[in-house]
C-alpha cells in the first residue's frame, strides 16, 4: 500500500474550506457584540464579586446539608419488558441542541431558549428565553433535581462569554427563577445529593467542577479534578468526571474525587451497575485505540467502575449516542456513516437513505434485546442524540428539528 | 459603537477581507465551521478591545491569526471528543460541518497544538515560514522543524487509518 500523500489531502481540504462562505449574519452579529462590550467589564466585574462571596460565605454549612440528602437509586431498575414502537414525530420552530426529558416534558435548546413540550399531547408548551452559548443558541446541557430545571449557558467555542451561568428553572412557572454566575465555558450538568454539578469547557476551567448549593442557589468550594473534564454523570452512588485519559469518582455528600480510574477512554453513561461508553483508551484490552492516534468506532464499551477496565463490548458500529433508562442502555446508531474511512475526493456527505438504528440492551447479559428499531430518518453522527426518562425514549433527527418518540409496547 | 473615530469604519474594512480567511482558520484549527466562525467573532471582539494599541494594518491581521491560534486550543479540545466519535461525517442541520469526515481533519486535530498550528499556517493558510513565527511567536527554525514533524506525523496517522480500512474491508469481506 503506497503512502498517503499528506499535501494532496491537505489541498483537498483547503479547497473544500475555499468552497464555503461565513454565514451572512456574520457582520450584524458582531455588531451585536461590540454594543453590548461597554457592560462586559461591569458584569465581568459584578461576576466575579458575587462568585467570590459565595465561595466565602457558602462553605461548611451548606457542605453538611448536602451530606445529609439521599442519592437516586444505585443499581437502576429491572429491565422494563416490551418492543419500542416509534409513537410521535415531533416537529419544532428550530434546531435543538441538548434535551433531557423529565418533569413530564421534554425539555430542548435552541436559539436562546428553553423550548417545553408536555408530554401528553407531544406540543410545545413553553419557550423560556435564555441566552445561551453554542452553535445556534443550543447551550450546554440540562439536568433535573432539586424541584428544578438547571441549564447551562454553554460555550462559545472559546472562553470569553462574560455571562457564563447556570439556569434554574421553575418547571411550575416555566421561567428562570436564577441566574447563577459561574467560571467560563460551563457545559455538562449532573445533580446529586443537593448539589447542582458542572463542568466547563474554558482554560479558566480546567481541572475543577463548579458545585452550586440547589438550595441556595450559592457555588461551594469547586473540586479539584484531573485537566480537560468533559461529561460530568451521576449513577452509582457517585458523580463521574470523565477526560480522555481518567474518569475521577467523586463522593457527593463529601464532595472528594475517591477514586481516579486509568485508563478512562469515554463515557458517556451511568447505569445498570457499569459505566458506558464507545471506545477505551491505550493498547489494553480494548485494542482499538489510541490516545494520539485516529481509531476505529465499533462498539459499546461497558468500563467496570471500580477498575476503569473494559468488561465487555457491544458490537453496535457508529453506536454514538447513548442514555440508560427503563433498565437498558439505549444506543442510537449512525447507519448513514460508511463503515470505513473516506479520502480526498470521495463523498464526506450523509447518506440520507439511511436512517438510524436504536438498539437497547441488556446490562445483565451485555446483549442486544430483540431486534433494533429502524429509525424514521437519519441521526446526527453526535453523542447528544438520544434521551430516556419517564418511560419514554426520545431520538433526534439529523436536522435537529424533529424529535421522535419510542416506547415500549407489551 | 466607539467614541473614537476611525474604529468602526477600519474594523468594517477588515471585516470585509479578513473575515472569512479568519474562519477558515478557525475551522482548519479546530474542525469545525462553526466554531471558526465563533473564534474569528471573538477575534474581531478582541481586535475592537485593542485597537488603540495597534501598530497598523498588518498588525491587525496578525493579531486575529494570532488571536484564533491561541483561542483554537481550547475550543478544540471539545472538539476532539466529537471528531472521535464522527467517523466520517458532521452534524448537518445544527452544526454542518461536511468536511469534518476528512482523514486529514481528523489527523490535525489530533497533532500537538504547536505542529497543528504549524502545519494549518504554512500548508493550509499559506504563510511564509516568517510569518508563521512571527504569528506563533516563535524562531523560524522552530517553524519548520515542528512543520516538520507535523507533517511526518500526519502522514504516519493517515497510513493508519488506510490500514485500518483496509482490515476492516477485509473482515467485512470475509463475513
Amino acid at each position: 500500500m503506497s503512502p498517503p500523500n499528506v499535501e494532496e489531502q491537505l489541498r483537498a481540504l483547503r479547497e473544500q474550506a475555499l468552497g464555503r462562505e461565513p454565514e451572512p449574519d456574520a457582520w450584524p452579529r458582531l455588531q451585536r457584540r461590540l454594543r453590548r462590550e461597554p457592560t462586559r467589564r461591569a458584569v465581568l466585574v459584578a461576576g466575579l464579586v458575587l462568585a467570590v462571596l459565595a465561595v466565602a460565605v457558602a462553605p461548611g454549612l451548606l457542605a453538611r446539608r448536602a451530606a445529609e440528602q439521599p442519592l437516586g437509586p444505585i443499581g437502576g431498575t429491572p429491565v422494563v419488558p416490551g418492543d419500542p414502537v416509534v409513537t410521535a414525530r415531533i416537529r419544532l420552530d428550530r434546531p435543538v441542541g441538548y434535551f433531557a426529558v423529565g418533569f413530564g416534558a421534554i425539555w430542548a435548546t435552541g436559539q436562546d431558549a428553553l423550548v417545553r413540550i408536555d408530554l401528553r399531547t407531544n406540543r410545545v408548551v413553553a419557550i423560556i428565553p435564555m441566552r445561551l452559548g453554542g452553535s445556534q443558541g443550543g447551550g450546554g446541557s440540562i439536568a433535573f433535581g432539586e424541584g428544578a430545571v438547571w441549564v447551562t449557558s454553554g460555550d462559545v467555542g472559546v472562553n470569553f462569554r462574560p455571562d457564563a451561568v447556570v439556569y434554574r428553572v421553575d418547571p411550575a412557572a416555566n421561567r428562570v427563577t436564577a441566574s447563577i454566575p459561574v467560571p467560563a465555558g460551563p457545559i455538562e450538568v449532573v445533580v446529586a445529593a443537593g448539589t447542582v454539578w458542572v463542568t466547563h469547557d474554558a482554560d479558566p476551567g480546567e481541572g475543577f467542577v463548579t458545585r452550586i448549593d440547589a438550595r441556595t442557589n450559592k457555588l461551594l468550594p469547586p473540586i479539584q479534578v484531573p485537566t480537560f473534564p468533559g461529561p460530568i454523570r451521576s449513577g452509582l452512588d457517585a458523580v463521574w468526571v470523565v477526560d480522555w485519559r481518567t474518569f475521577a469518582r467523586i463522593d457527593p455528600r463529601r464532595g472528594t474525587v475517591t477514586q481516579l480510574g486509568h485508563p478512562a477512554g469515554n463515557i458517556w453513561e451511568v447505569g445498570g451497575g457499569a459505566l458506558w461508553g464507545t471506545y477505551a483508551n491505550g493498547t489494553d484490552d480494548s485494542g482499538v485505540q489510541r490516545v494520539d492516534g485516529v481509531q476505529r468506532v465499533d462498539g459499546v464499551q461497558r468500563v467496570d467502575p471500580d477498575t476503569g477496565r473494559v468488561l465487555a463490548r457491544i458490537p453496535i458500529p457508529h453506536g454514538l449516542s447513548m442514555a440508560f433508562g427503563l433498565g437498558t442502555l439505549w444506543v442510537v446508531q449512525n447507519t448513514s456513516s460508511p463503515p470505513t474511512s473516506l479520502g480526498p475526493g470521495s463523498s464526506d456527505k450523509p447518506d440520507r437513505t439511511r436512517p438510524g438504528r436504536l438498539y437497547r440492551i441488556d446490562p445483565t447479559t451485555n446483549r442486544v434485546l430483540g431486534r433494533p428499531l429502524t429509525l424514521p430518518r437519519i441521526v446526527p453522527a453526535s453523542y447528544f442524540g438520544v434521551a430516556v426518562g419517564e418511560g419514554t425514549v426520545v431520538v433526534k433527527d439529523i436536522d435537529g428539528r424533529t424529535l421522535t418518540r419510542i416506547e415500549l409496547v407489551p | 459603537m466607539d467614541p473614537r473615530p476611525g474604529r468602526d469604519g477600519e474594523l468594517s474594512r477588515l471585516f470585509e477581507v479578513h473575515y472569512p480567511d479568519t474562519v477558515r482558520l478557525g475551522f482548519y484549527l479546530t474542525g469545525s465551521w462553526a466554531v471558526g466562525e465563533d473564534l474569528a467573532q471573538e477575534a474581531f471582539v478582541r481586535l475592537w478591545r485593542r485597537w488603540g494599541r495597534l501598530r497598523d494594518h498588518a498588525a491587525a491581521v496578525g493579531y486575529l491569526r494570532t488571536t484564533v491560534v491561541n483561542l483554537s486550543r481550547s475550543a478544540l479540545r471539545r472538539r476532539l471528543l466529537e471528531l472521535r466519535h464522527q467517523p466520517t461525517i458532521g452534524e448537518a442541520g445544527h452544526d454542518t460541518d461536511l468536511v469534518a469526515g476528512l482523514d486529514v481533519q481528523r489527523a490535525l486535530a489530533a497533532l500537538p497544538a504547536r505542529k497543528r498550528a504549524c502545519v494549518v499556517l504554512r500548508h493550509l493558510v499559506d504563510l511564509s515560514v516568517e510569518e508563521t513565527a512571527a504569528v506563533l511567536g516563535v524562531s523560524t527554525g522552530s517553524v519548520k522543524s515542528q512543520t516538520h514533524k507535523g507533517l511526518r506525523l500526519l502522514e504516519a496517522a493517515l497510513a493508519e487509518r488506510d490500514d485500518q480500512a483496509h482490515q476492516h474491508a477485509q473482515e467485512v469481506n470475509e463475513r
